[in-house]
């Protein structure tokens, strides 16, 4: 009787401890680390039908980065929020301890790499911004073809820490019927004695059947200041200063994937200043988004800390 | 069958205890995340449930981490010892903590401050109250890092990372760089200075403007990872 109790009890924690287990540890996760991962975090190779498998996204990274060790590869598949099924994998190069780079599990293209560095060079060596945003251009160019793009940043950005260079940052947007759109676009940061593409990153989720044809501009840019104006003034602001308009499509879902909903508006971006900014030595703009149909303020950019 | 019926109340016992035990062990919270800047108030327009949702949305990627137990969720810290002993009160030695709060600098030192408004938190209190551990902090506040002496306290006391910002941030730029820098970051073998590099573009792409993040300066390795493979 008590040997009788005493196995059903162990049979009881054993079945326990294995419940316990399965719901803390994913059974699931399938990445290239041996780490015990959450359920979750990457999806089960295995069960996930992607046009991309491994071995090929393997042979995108040998064939983007130069030199990279596939011994220190880690990562796996996830389910990105932004970009869908993603390979994600981090690894070292010769040159570099830790590079990150994302490829669309279904294209098979490359979204973003981040943590090239290059080697550091003296600054006599320096190329010059026209250099750098050509080269860019080109880059994108063998990488993306002909997109419909717009130039909106080209700068120099000094050293993030010491012992890594500066960069390059060239920034396209993504136009859709000769408007900006806000949140696709490309980056690139090149080397700036080496010309090197350091980093890459695209975002492209807005769906072309889901931008409005029909968006009929009720609101001129000088209404917008105006709208901008009182919003603010109403709110407490004083000494309100317009500083820049631009017509854009905002998706006010963003982030979300081409697969998700968007809610795409054409709106005025306007930047502006006032007193309170201008009180703290504010380095960058307040803005605020109108909906460039319905006058109604979309978004806003103003509170500090 | 006899054995079974006795066997049943002991079972129904074991399933309590199991329960129990379950639920203490995901209540040992060993990361934290504060939302005092939402409740110290935002000049209108309110962007309170944009912030919040991004410190949710936060707070879930921190806890999708291998390594993490749970992650304490404080609505504020009413002091600047207050938020310091949220972090002593956590469950283990190794710690993520994001605070976003309003932070300042004062006679080249740089400060955070909590509700009550006064308290601020300058690297002597953490020298004088953090318990020793730690891992990476994330210090939503303007000017958290621009001087070295906040962020090197906590470094001091074992954390190795501090993510802080030299200048003057907007509160939504800020929610929306640490919510993507999160979001990049829990995964396996991600560095910080990657996972920011990631964050900043994502701000810009919601934003059309870094709003200040691009002042982020990271303390410590850049090269930390906040799911190491090897843990």
């Amino acid at each position: 009787m008590r040997t009788g109790l005493f196995i059903v009890l162990c049979a009881a924690m054993v079945a326990t401890v294995a419940f316990v287990s399965a719901a803390n540890l994913s059974n699931e996760d399938m990445s290239t680390s041996s780490a015990p991962l959450k359920s979750g975090l990457y999806l089960n190779q295995t069960q996930e039908y992607t046009r991309i498998d491994l071995d090929d996204v393997k042979s995108v990274i040998k064939a983007e980065i130069p030199g990279v060790n596939m011994e220190t590869l880690s990562g796996g598949l996830i389910d990105d929020r932004v970009y869908g099924k993603l390979w994600q994998f981090t690894f070292s190069t010769e040159a570099d301890k830790s590079i990150l780079m994302g490829v669309d599990a279904e294209s098979g293209d490359i979204m973003f790499f981040f943590g090239r560095t290059g080697k550091i060079a003296p600054d006599y060596t320096k190329i010059s911004l026209e250099q750098a945003k050509q080269i860019a251009l080109d880059y994108i160019k063998e990488r993306d073809g002909d997109r419909d793009l717009t130039l909106v940043t080209a700068q120099y950005i000094d050293p993030h820490a010491e012992g890594l260079p500066g960069e390059y940052l060239v920034r396209y947007s993504r136009v859709i019927g000769e408007v900006r759109c806000l949140s696709d676009g490309i980056t690139v940061t090149i080397h700036p004695a080496t010309g090197c593409v350091m980093s890459y990153y695209k975002s492209w989720t807005m769906p072309e059947d889901q931008v409005p044809d029909d968006v009929g501009m009720k609101v001129s840019e000088s209404e917008a200041a105006v709208i901008v104006a009182d919003y603010m003034a109403e709110n407490g602001a004083q000494g309100v200063r317009i500083l820049s308009s631009e017509m854009q499509w905002v998706d006010l879902n963003y982030p979300a994937s081409l697969k998700d909903s968007h809610d795409i508006r054409l709106a005025w971006h306007v930047r502006f200043t006032d007193d309170y900014y201008r009180s703290h030595e504010v380095t960058f703009p307040a803005a605020v988004w109108v909906d460039a149909e319905t006058g109604e303020v979309l978004k806003c950019l103003y509170s500090l800390g | 069958m006899e054995t079974l019926k006795a066997s049943l109340p002991w079972l129904f016992a074991l399933v309590l205890v199991s329960g129990a035990i379950i639920t203490s062990a995901s209540a040992l919270n060993d990361c934290t995340v504060d939302r005092t800047r939402v409740a110290q108030g935002f000049a209108p327009p309110d962007p309170t449930p944009y912030v919040n949702s991004k410190l949710t949305e936060t707070a879930t990627s921190i806890n999708s981490i291998h390594w993490v137990n749970g992650v304490a969720d404080y609505q504020y810290s009413n002091t600047d010892q207050d938020f310091i002993n949220h972090i002593n009160g956590l469950y283990s030695s190794n710690n993520i903590v994001l605070t976003h709060t309003h932070g300042g600098s004062s006679g080249g030192s740089s400060f955070m401050t909590f509700l009550d408004g006064y308290s601020d938190l300058y690297d002597s209190d953490v020298n004088n109250w953090l318990d020793s551990g730690g891992y990476f902090i994330f210090a939503g506040a303007c000017k958290s890092a621009q001087y070295s002496d906040l962020g090197n306290s906590f470094l001091n006391k074992g954390f190795d990372g501090y993510l802080g910002f030299e200048g003057d941030v907007s509160s939504v730029t800020c929610s929306c760089f640490y919510s993507a820098f999160f979001e990049r970051g829990r995964y396996l073998d991600v560095t910080v200075s990657n996972a920011a590099t990631y964050a900043l573009q994502t701000t810009l792409n919601e934003w059309d403007d870094y709003g200040g993040t691009d002042s982020k300066e990271i303390l410590g390795s850049q090269y930390l990872c906040l799911a190491p493979s090897d843990w």
